[in-house]
């Protein structure tokens, strides 16, 4: 099994003071294959999103080891962090998180600019990745002047445009009603399909049905990890 | 993140955001800028009409004047032994100061110029010799000017200034002609050509103006002319000095030269004009110290705001900061992102500043009739104090934003 992310004792501590430490993950062993659709779900609190951060490299971890891709992530610096959240890294946000003063071909390029991609590349590729996604006719508008599903949509082509190895995505359709929230989660279940590998956290019952494999979270521990019945349905 | 990604972030992020806040913040810059280009228009425009008004005396020039002592003192002075400023002091300080290249004895008369019935109110007479031309960067237009040989033979000849010669001639031919000076007919042999006279703020060195002056041989001058009685025989010596440097020195020999002559009588000044042109650029530096400190805080002030809104950017933005370090920004980039709309924000306080600037001189120019120079060097050196005040006001707010924690800022709602 090809493995991309694989960690060992992996633990977040908030609060430096004794008595007002929390642990908000304790003991993360997990491994996740190349092309896997991994849920995550719990209760709130339960530690999905910090987990997912850490994942994502955005966070990192207080205890344990991690490595994304075979390289072990507590090692590098903020450089080499930012260049692998760059280049192997997409992230979908539950609240899209675009930047209001940039219209969608921009939001959707702002990973290439950060690689260094020259303009007319960016935005060549840029608006293929909307077309992709289903927006190709709203290049020009502010994501303000957006609907839910479409701001999605964008966050999901700005998640891909670096040609990333996983996707992280946190809740991407817990702000959408779910006639749109279907058509997103069609959206990653088709790139799973392409062999994309996919980290999902959800609150969604409906949604953890659809994915090869389920962890289960509970005060920052992995309570069960199974595999769907009805992957690849 | 390129360069020019970096400039249009900054520039859409930054400046289109706010435009009325940013524009508040930069003031103090462009107050600072306008005050440093106000100040060295001034300055560099003084400095000009100093030296224009030194090379109006002539370069390397030292001046004697004969005080023009009257009753009691002037008795006292000949009683001395003194008979004030002479040909023979020239020659004396010429033969015995190797420094002085030529002294030149000036005499102005009183006395009336007319032609026929028509005279010129403001002339001058002014007896001197042939050496009085060169230092001053000045010839005749037609005709020429006093020769040796006017003054050894004491003839009854004279040069016009354009003044007088317009006043006695209109258009007409002069040279041949000849006039009354002090009721005594006078040939005119030559006239000199306009001079333009700078009104200067050196007011020990302000000359009258030499177009009304009417040059006759210094010998006619002093023989020829009714002088009150014991009056000195030359009003003013003009000494020539090889070189700059010895402009001192030279000057207090010629001193003691003349205090001797004079036993000890003081009835004569020593002017050197470089000295007062110093004397004026000194009061000029106090000027600029003022300006310069105005300008200082000014620009300390404008910085603060700068940074003030800068860093209120950054905490508006914490969300949008951590996004972009999600999306592969390292803290570098999020750094140079904020100092750049910074230098843009301040540069732009510097332009406005600069065409604040610019205008201030005008109006100075136009109400005080000050000759202002916008320099080039003063409008560079602004444009460089802007974006560096810019850049160091930066360091703060671009520091913060660096170290926003990216987990926390995208978790924000």
């Amino acid at each position: 099994m090809d493995r991309l992310i694989h960690t060992q004792g992996l633990a977040k501590v908030y609060g430096a003071r004794e008595g007002a430490r929390v642990r908000a993950l304790d003991g993360i062993d997990l491994s996740v294959a190349r092309g896997e659709f991994l849920g995550i779900v719990g209760p709130s609190g339960s530690g999905k999103s910090t987990l997912l951060q850490i994942l994502g490299c955005l966070d990192r971890q207080s205890e344990g080891s991690y490595e994304l891709a075979g390289r072990e992530v507590s090692t590098l610096n903020d450089r080499e962090l930012s260049r692998l959240r760059s280049r192997e890294i997409g992230f979908v946000f539950q609240s899209f998180n675009l930047l209001p003063r940039l219209n969608v071909l921009e939001n959707i390029a702002l990973p290439l600019a950060y690689q260094g991609v020259p303009r007319t590349e960016r935005a060549r590729r840029a608006s293929e990745l909307a077309e992709r996604v289903g927006i190709g006719d709203r290049l020009r508008h502010r994501p303000a002047e957006l609907s839910g599903g479409q701001a999605q949509r964008v966050g999901l082509a700005r998640a891909l445009a670096p040609r990333p190895r996983i996707i992280f995505a946190d809740e991407p359709t817990g702000n959408l009603d779910t006639k749109t929230a279907e058509e997103i989660l069609e959206m990653l279940i088709a790139l799973h399909r392409e062999g994309m590998t996919i980290a999902l956290v959800t609150h969604d019952h409906d949604l953890v049905k659809r994915v090869d494999r389920v962890i289960h979270l509970v005060d920052g521990r992995i309570v069960s990890d199974e595999e769907s019945a009805i992957a690849y349905a | 993140m390129r360069f020019n990604d970096l400039l249009a972030t900054a520039l859409v992020d930054g400046l289109a955001r706010h435009r009325l806040r940013s524009l508040l913040s930069v003031l103090g810059v462009t107050f600072g800028v306008a005050a440093v280009v106000a100040m060295g228009g001034i300055g560099a425009g003084a400095k000009e009409e100093a030296l224009d008004q030194i090379r109006q005396l002539g370069i390397n020039n030292i001046r004697i004047r004969d005080s023009g002592l009257t009753g009691e003192r002037l008795y006292a002075a000949r009683r001395l032994g003194s008979w004030g400023l002479s040909r023979e002091d020239a020659r004396a300080l010429t033969d015995v100061v190797p420094t002085i290249k030529a002294a030149v004895p000036i005499c102005v008369v009183k006395a009336e110029v007319s032609r026929g019935q028509t005279d010129a109110p403001h002339a001058r007479v002014v007896g001197t010799t042939a050496g009085y031309l060169p230092p001053l960067n000045w010839k005749p237009q037609e005709g020429r000017f006093l020769e040796p040989a006017d003054v050894a033979g004491t003839r009854r000849i004279c040069v016009l200034g354009q003044a007088v010669r317009r006043d006695l001639f209109g258009e007409g031919d002069c040279v041949g002609q000849v006039i009354s000076v002090g009721y005594s007919p006078y040939i005119v042999v030559g006239v000199m050509e306009p001079r333009h006279m700078v009104e200067g703020k050196v007011k020990a060195v302000s000359v009258a103006d030499s177009n009304n002056d009417v040059y006759v041989p210094v010998s006619a001058a002093i023989d020829t002319f009714a002088h009150e009685r014991f009056a000195s025989e030359l009003t003013e010596l003009s000494l020539t000095v090889s070189d700059e440097s010895m402009l001192r020195p030279t000057a207090a020999a010629a001193t003691r030269v003349l205090s001797l002559r004079h036993h000890g009588a003081d009835d004569f000044t020593v002017v050197v004009p470089q000295e007062l042109l110093e004397q004026a650029q000194a009061t000029q530096r106090v000027f600029n110290l003022v300006m310069g400190a105005i300008a200082g805080i000014s620009l300390l002030v404008g910085g603060i705001g700068i940074m003030n809104i800068m860093l209120a950017g950054v905490t508006e933005r914490t969300r949008e900061i951590g996004i972009r370090r999600a999306l592969g920004a390292t803290r570098n980039d999020i750094l140079l992102h904020v100092m750049t709309e910074s230098v843009c924000v301040s540069s732009i306080g510097g332009m406005l500043g600069l065409l604040a600037g610019g205008a201030l001189i005008k109006a100075i120019a136009l109400y005080t009739g000050w000759r202002m120079i916008v320099a080039p060097g003063f409008v560079v050196l602004a444009l460089a104090v802007s974006s560096v005040v810019g850049f160091v006001f930066g360091i703060f707010p671009g520091w913060q934003a660096a170290g926003i924690d990216p987990a926390e800022a995208v978790r924000r709602e």
